[in-house]
């Protein structure tokens, strides 16, 4: 070691006891227009100083530090965005057709965070995706909430995937030979939004095929004490639930409430039904709504309001990539457009998503000790005209905005 | 007239409104020119009085809030079909004795209001019938939140199974260029049908001792069968299935066997009289031709065939398999059933009181009596007639179909 850098080092703890820091910690300073905190709060000239990925203050009318480089932001600044439900990257990995019950699958496994779904995912303004089985399989494992950037794992275990819907039943993608379908069953129509429900032999290579089937298999599989039920059942793991029509909503909030699960369904296009919501409200289970499609009925994007005023934390489905990342504003705005209120689907595209996802208390919001994860918005981000410009991931610039051809 | 009665009889509405409101919850008194309670003589200028869900008094007199042609207890239909399909029912076994219809449902199906609104209150669900022994029936009303909670009437109260050509449609020997799947597998004929369901019995009576969890589940169901505390509830549509569900009976000795969609039961009259079975009809076809739907078949049942039931004393409720099709409602078939000889008391029997008996829910349902749950049908003309139909319906004493025409 050379003996200027010795004396250099030498210096470092008188240097940061004058500046109280360290000279040389990686500290950001933005002004913006205007700041959504996230708990309702929006603050106008606000300050924003993050420092080693973390947030340090978020204040209005302090003045910047000088000895530090300011970026003023004529726009907003929010946190990044959550995306509650998403394969990106694991586009048809996150299942199997062999059998029902994968109890042992790790959606973490088949994380790639150099995917390039994840620098779509960025430039939508989201900066956490939870990647989660389908809902193929009546147990599909164990998701995890990743960062968009920097392959950081949020939570390696976020939640233990049970799927209530039509599609875990003796399901397979094989090629359908025969058609068995009731003609009540066709007038019926499939569940809004719902996977596509198979014919009678493609449905004959994996047990259970029924509802009655299933339940029974997972009141087994719950009564063994075997891990990961038994942490599921200790509320130690929370779950997700997919369930698409009503009755399968039901079925799997009484399910949660027998074995004292928490966590979330997940589809559930008509959770707002004022019967499917008074048993959703006694299961204290939140609701990964969508994702939504081009068909969606009033009434299923009406969900989002009736279930926020009933106090039901909401979030939404992204699954990507067969979604565009995009499309998390948009279910947004189709919210709004049913009368949602503004608090409420923001909540959904942030707050409540990272409780839904189980790291409520590290991301989500921009308050201080908060993961650095933001967006800084031409707009206001609720205004699908807006763009993302600037994506921050754990303080460090993850997506940049290209400059306009012109 | 009306013109001049309709401003007065508003500013009664307005007046009474608030008591009006508070009555709609639970406390009706309803009079007719007739009420046919299905437990006795018919009461003409007869009035039902109901609170908190249950009849508390039948018997002469008037002045009702509500006034109709005619009150029948609510109906029960045994045979509604209402299900969730191939969900309804464990494909992966042919014999699924211990599931329960009650985890399949979907009560959120309009269905069911289909079913309310034309007199229906109470009906017994089990498993569609694609496999040999499907599982456990659930005795159900048809309104109400859509919880199980909440409509229950009755939990396993029939073990369902079934004969014939529908629970082996779909199985066959193995094909080149097929996916292997569990449907090749016994059974695939009538045969081996009957040969699954024999095996289900054998086994259970051989099988003490078998640790399996979901085999010694379904071997318990079974043997509660075979003591008499379990109905078993059979579809049985050919004459052939009919004579088959009659000697398994036999052979099993078997104590409470109802027969349920037994189109042809009537060309087995001595058999039926000896095995002692119940017998659940279809709704009659248009032409007395039922369709099989798997094999090129079909079935014959005559408007006549309630009528040889009864004379030969035979215990049989009619039903509407849902009322799928124009003419199939439940109160339709207590009409055609007349018309096929049955005296109308039998034929609202075979529509209330013998049904609810057959399921064992006869002590809360199926007769308008005192301390029974308030599910009312509410006529404007004599029921069952093709000129008069259901104006109104109570269930558990809620008024689900209002006969006042200005709730129209």
């Amino acid at each position: 070691m050379t003996p200027f850098l010795t004396t250099v080092l030498a210096s470092l703890p008188v240097l940061s006891a004058a500046c109280a820091r360290p000279a040389d910690e990686n500290v950001l300073q933005i002004r913006a227009r205007e700041l959504w905190v996230g708990d309702g709060q929006r603050l106008e000239n606000a300050l924003l100083v993050v420092a080693d990925g973390r947030i340090r203050s978020v204040s209005t009318g302090r003045a910047p530090d000088v000895s530090l480089p300011l970026y003023e932001h004529d726009g907003v600044v929010t946190a990044g965005l959550i995306a509650c439900q998403s394969e990106s990257g694991a586009a048809g990995e996150l299942y199997d057709d062999t059998r029902a019950v994968l109890a042992g699958a790790h959606t973490l496994d088949v994380f790639q965070p150099e995917h390039r779904d994840f620098e779509r995912a960025r430039a939508a303004g989201i900066t956490t995706v939870v990647l989660s089985p389908g809902g193929e399989n009546l147990v599909g494992g164990i998701a995890c909430a990743v960062k968009t950037a920097g392959g950081r794992v949020l939570e390696p275990r976020s939640a233990l995937a049970l799927s209530f819907s039509g599609a875990a039943l003796g399901r397979t993608n094989s090629a359908q030979f025969f058609f068995f379908g009731a003609a009540e069953d066709e007038l019926q129509g499939p569940a809004e939004g719902g996977p596509e429900q198979p014919g009678r032999s493609a449905r004959g290579t994996r047990e259970p095929t029924s509802y009655s089937g299933a339940v029974a298999t997972l009141q087994r599989l719950f009564a063994s004490g075997a891990e990961p039920y038994a942490s599921a059942e200790r509320g130690q793991l929370p779950v997700t639930l997919d369930a698409w029509d009503r009755h399968e909503i039901v079925r799997a909030a009484l399910f949660a409430r027998e074995h004292g699960l928490r966590g979330a369904v997940r589809g559930a296009p008509l959770a707002g039904d004022p019967e499917v919501l008074s048993e959703l409200k006694k299961s204290g289970l939140g609701v990964i709504l969508g994702p939504w499609s081009a068909e969606q009925t009033r009434a299923s994007l009406e969900s989002l309001p009736r279930l926020s005023e009933a106090g039901l934390p909401v979030a939404f489905a992204l699954d990507a990539p067969a979604h565009s990342p995009e499309d998390l504003r948009l279910f947004a705005a189709r919210a709004l457009s049913v009368g949602a209120p503004r608090d409420a689907v923001w909540k959904a595209l942030t707050v409540d998503a990272a409780a839904i996802a189980g790291v409520g208390e590290r991301v989500g919001r921009l308050a201080e000790g908060m993961q650095a994860d933001f967006v800084l918005w031409s707009g206001d981000p609720l205004d699908l005209r807006s763009r993302a410009q600037k994506v921050y991931v754990d303080g460090v610039l993850a997506w940049s905005e290209p400059r306009p051809h012109r | 007239m009306n013109a001049m009665l309709l401003p007065l009889s508003l500013g009664v509405v307005c007046v009474l409104s608030p008591w009006l409101a508070a009555q709609e919850e639970d406390d009706w008194t309803i009079s007719a020119d007739m009420v046919y309670t299905a437990a006795g003589a018919p009461i003409e200028d007869g009035v039902v009085r109901v609170q908190d869900g249950k009849i508390t008094a039948v018997g002469k007199g008037g002045g009702g809030s509500l006034e109709v042609a005619a009150i029948t207890p609510g109906l029960i239909d045994l045979g509604v079909e209402i299900d969730t399909g191939l969900y309804s029912v464990e494909q992966s076994r042919e014999s699924a004795a211990s599931l329960s219809v009650a985890d399949a449902l979907d009560l959120f199906s309009f269905q069911w209001k289909r079913e309310l609104t034309s007199g229906v209150t109470t009906v017994l669900a089990v498993p569609a019938d694609y496999d040999v022994v499907g599982g456990l029936g659930v005795v159900l009303k048809t309104g109400g939140p859509a919880t199980l909670e909440a409509r229950l009437v009755r939990a396993d109260a029939v073990l369902r199974g079934a004969l014939g050509t529908q629970p082996s449609s779909g199985n066959n020997a193995p094909r080149f260029g097929d996916p292997a799947n569990f449907y090749y597998r016994r059974p695939t004929t009538r045969m081996g049908v009957e040969w699954v369901f024999r095996k289900a019995f054998y086994d259970t009576i051989q099988g003490e001792g078998v640790t399996e969890p979901a085999i010694a589940a379904d071997h318990d169901v079974l043997r509660r069968v075979l003591a008499g505390e379990l109905t078993l509830s059979v579809a049985a549509r050919a004459t052939q299935d009919v004579r088959t569900a009659i000697y398994l009976k036999e052979e099993f000795k078997i104590p409470h066997m109802i027969i349920d969609d037994a189109v042809e039961a009537w060309r087995e009259p001595e058999l039926l009289v000896r095995s002692g079975a119940s017998v659940v009809l279809p709704p009659f076809p248009a032409d007395g031709r039922v369709d099989d739907g798997f094999v090129n078949d079909s079935y014959f049942v005559p408007l006549e065939a309630a009528r040889m039931l009864h004379d030969l004393k035979v215990t049989f409720a009619l039903s509407g398999h849902g009322s799928r099709e124009v003419g199939t409602r439940l109160s339709d078939q207590a009409g055609l059933a007349q018309r096929g000889g049955l005296a109308f008391e039998d034929a609202l029997a075979a529509v209330t009181l013998t049904p609810a008996r057959m399921v064992g829910v006869d002590q809360r349902v199926g007769s308008l009596e005192v301390g029974k749950d308030a599910d009312l049908v509410l006529w404007n003309g004599k029921p069952f007639e093709p000129t008069a139909r259901v104006v109104g319906v109570l269930l558990n004493g809620r008024l689900v179909l209002d006969p006042r025409p200005a709730s129209r």
